[in-house]
């Protein structure tokens, strides 16, 4: 197959071009590029958390917390099952949809959810970051209007993530502030995202 | 779903069993807020509620929550957290105070207000790191929060709102609002009073707004709807739709989609690289846009539409139309006044046009049949015609029926003046109608179905004549296609 660079986008959904397509890439700079691009992207992907479905979750799992009462003589061998499935939960709240938050909740967490959610927070930051190295070379280049204002937001989302961080640091077991910085780096992940979709776009 | 409720369930009581000792504090203060001193609240780390109701005294209710690895210690941290009250003759000032941490430390806290007011008393709430609500405040006042949604309901009186990083929510004011937000949706809802909005990055809607509405949005949708006064919308990159405004309206995008439909006054939309939409426009309209589809109907005064790279399409302008486009197509139907119209590399189409038209286009097709522009006030709304619209369609069948069978009597001079290269011209004329012509092409045919007086040399690409008695302008300029006339 004589392959042209216009024939690289249904290379990528046909795997019997790809061949073609890598051979072309090794003399085509342009290209070679998108490929790298394309590769890294579904390198990082599988590591990206997944938002959450449902915009109802967090109140339900509210409501649902607040509801049980509290029962202290449980079987010794529930309380690691417990305290497990509370770890789960809070790393789910962890990726909850921004602004899900507000009125109400629990609001301090125990030991274990605290290092759960923070081993939760530093994968999703580690994804971010790498999601951020992929689409911000083209970002920072692109003289664009747009890129622009996604730079804005971008810098705006660090010095927002930077200040909560700050205030973590000082009320670490708040589970509002930990909800927060969630919904920053989700809203970090989303428009980095927003920005790699309008560049495969163009 | 079960499986996950379950999951919540044992996850609850796991984090009340485990790990922490968390101890609640609660602070209950009542004291006088008499008329025309106001509120002020000071705080983080926590939500602000507040209810409004009649009266003069202010309770305030703070739930203080500590966790720390050892019970002694969470109970002396939240005995060292203070709510301040302080009254003064200008009112009463709430504020949180923590004790000052150094290094690293195992405390953790949160406080929560819930604040019920005298509702005509002015409030002032400062927060962070929570969220605010406030029920039907009658005094105005300022809110300014971040990290955290801020909902309001019920409000009178001036109220000005500042947030980042949360969302607003207004649901009835009857007075003025403000708000600024950086990064969070903000919803507006029945305000009896002007709406100034200004967002960096979230979505603003307004919904029933008495006064006058000025949005500043950065990247984000704006929608606006029932704006009982003018609307003035600057964006960026966010689509922006306004319906039913009754003032005029007035739109600054850089890079959305623009709809207005439903405007009593004048319309001014500008855009680039989106599509334009109106419809029910009441006065005059001004688009000016690039890279851009303008498509609209029903204007109560003159259109004026400018774009580039997108074609035009207008119908039903009771003033003059005027259509400039480049390397796009032109359609306009239904024009009550004069016809401008002007484009390159894409055909132009009038139809339906009562006044003098005009086409320059260059290697473009035209096509022009004149009317009474009788079609031009039915609009393409949804709902059912009115009275008026229905004998407007009416009269616009008749008008196309005599028009199809030649009977029209057209007793008003329509001068027509066409110009193109590369492309063929087509003018159809309304039987009984005089025209003084003049026709030239080059490499072309000029053919004529009414019957011609031609008058001057006849060659072979020019061709000088009246039609009927002469009188009105018919000048047709072409280079490389044909010419034809028709009835």
């Amino acid at each position: 197959m004589i392959f042209q660079c216009a024939d690289l986008e249904r290379a990528l959904r046909t795997a019997e071009l790809m061949p073609d397509a890598r051979r072309h890439a090794e003399r085509c700079e342009q290209c070679r590029e998108q490929l790298f691009q394309w590769n890294e992207i579904s390198r990082v992907a599988p590591q990206l958390h997944e938002d959450w479905e449902s915009d109802t979750l967090w109140p339900r799992i509210r409501e649902a917390l607040s509801a049980e009462p509290v029962r202290h003589q449980r079987p010794r061998t529930w309380r690691w099952a417990l305290a497990i499935a509370a770890m789960v939960t809070l790393a789910v709240a962890l990726l909850m949809p921004p602004r899900a938050a507000n009125l109400g909740g629990p609001e301090l967490l125990s030991d274990g959810a605290l290092r759960e959610v923070q081993q939760a927070e530093a994968a999703y930051a580690r994804s971010i970051d790498k999601l951020a190295a992929v689409a911000q070379p083209g970002m920072e280049q692109s003289g664009s209007p747009l890129a622009a204002a996604y730079r804005e937001k971008l810098v705006l989302l660090d010095s927002a993530i930077a200040d909560l961080k700050k205030n973590v640091e000082e009320n670490r077991y708040n589970a509002y502030l930990r909800t927060e910085l969630a919904s920053l780096y989700g809203e970090k992940q989303k428009t980095l995202r927003e920005w790699m979709d309008y560049a495969k776009s163009k | 779903m079960r499986r996950v409720n379950s999951l919540v369930l044992l996850a609850g009581c796991a984090a009340l069993m485990y790990g922490r000792q968390e101890v609640t504090r609660d602070v209950d203060r009542s004291l006088p807020l008499p008329p025309g001193r106001g509120l002020r609240i000071e705080h983080s780390q926590g939500n602000v509620t507040i209810h409004s109701q009649p009266g003069a005294t202010l309770k305030i209710h703070a739930s203080i929550k500590c966790s720390a690895d050892q019970p002694d210690d969470a109970h002396n941290w939240c005995e060292q957290i203070k709510v301040v009250v302080e009254d003064s003759s200008s009112g009463v000032l709430v504020r949180t105070d923590y004790p000052h941490l150094e290094g690293r430390h195992s405390l953790s806290f949160s406080v929560n207000y819930d604040i019920t007011m005298p509702d005509t008393a002015p409030l002032e709430v400062h927060n962070r790191f929570g969220a605010v609500s406030v029920t039907n405040p009658h005094g105005g006042g300022s809110i300014n929060n971040s990290n955290g949604l801020v909902v309001v309901s019920g409000g009178h009186g001036r109220l000005r709102i500042e947030n980042s990083f949360g969302d607003v929510q207004v649901e009835g004011n009857d007075g003025d609002l403000s708000v600024v937000n950086t990064n969070g949706k903000v919803r507006i809802i029945d305000v009896a009073g002007t709406v100034d909005v200004r967002d960096s990055f979230g979505e603003v809607r307004v919904t029933q707004a008495t006064g006058r509405v000025g949005i500043d949005s950065g990247n984000s949708a704006v929608l606006v709807s029932n704006a009982g006064g003018p609307v003035r919308v600057t964006a960026s990159f966010g689509q922006v739709i306004v319906h039913d405004a009754h003032g005029d309206v007035t739109v600054q995008n850089q890079n959305g989609r623009v709809e207005a439909m439903g405007v009593t006054g004048t319309a001014d939309l500008r855009t680039s690289f989106e599509a334009v939409r109106f419809s029910r426009i009441g006065k005059e309209l001004t688009v000016h846009a690039s890279n851009s589809r303008v498509t609209g109907d029903t204007v109560g005064g003159s259109a004026a539409v400018e774009t580039s790279f997108g074609a035009i399409e207008l119908r039903g302008v009771e003033g003059n139309a005027r259509a400039t486009a480049g390397n796009s197509d032109i359609r306009l139907a239904g024009i009550r006044g004069e016809v401008y119209a002007r484009t390159s590399f894409g055909g132009t189409t009038v139809e339906d046009a009562a006044g003098p038209i005009t086409v320059e286009s260059e290697n473009g097709s035209v096509t022009v049949r004149p009317g009474m522009a009788l079609n031009m006030a039915v609009s393409k709304s949804n709902g059912p015609l009115t009275e008026e619209q229905r004998k407007l369609e009416k009269l616009r069948g008749d008008a196309d029926n005599l028009f199809r069978q030649g009977m029209q009597g057209a007793t008003t001079c329509q001068p027509i003046s066409v110009r193109t290269t590369f492309a063929p011209v087509r003018i159809t004329v309304p039987r009984g109608m005089g025209y003084d012509m003049t026709a030239r092409t080059s490499f072309g045919r000029i053919t004529s179905q009414p019957p011609m007086t031609v008058s001057g040399q006849i060659d072979g690409d020019s061709l000088t004549g009246k039609i009927g008695n002469g009188g009105c302008e018919l000048k047709l300029i072409d280079q490389n296609g044909n010419i034809d006339i028709v009835w």
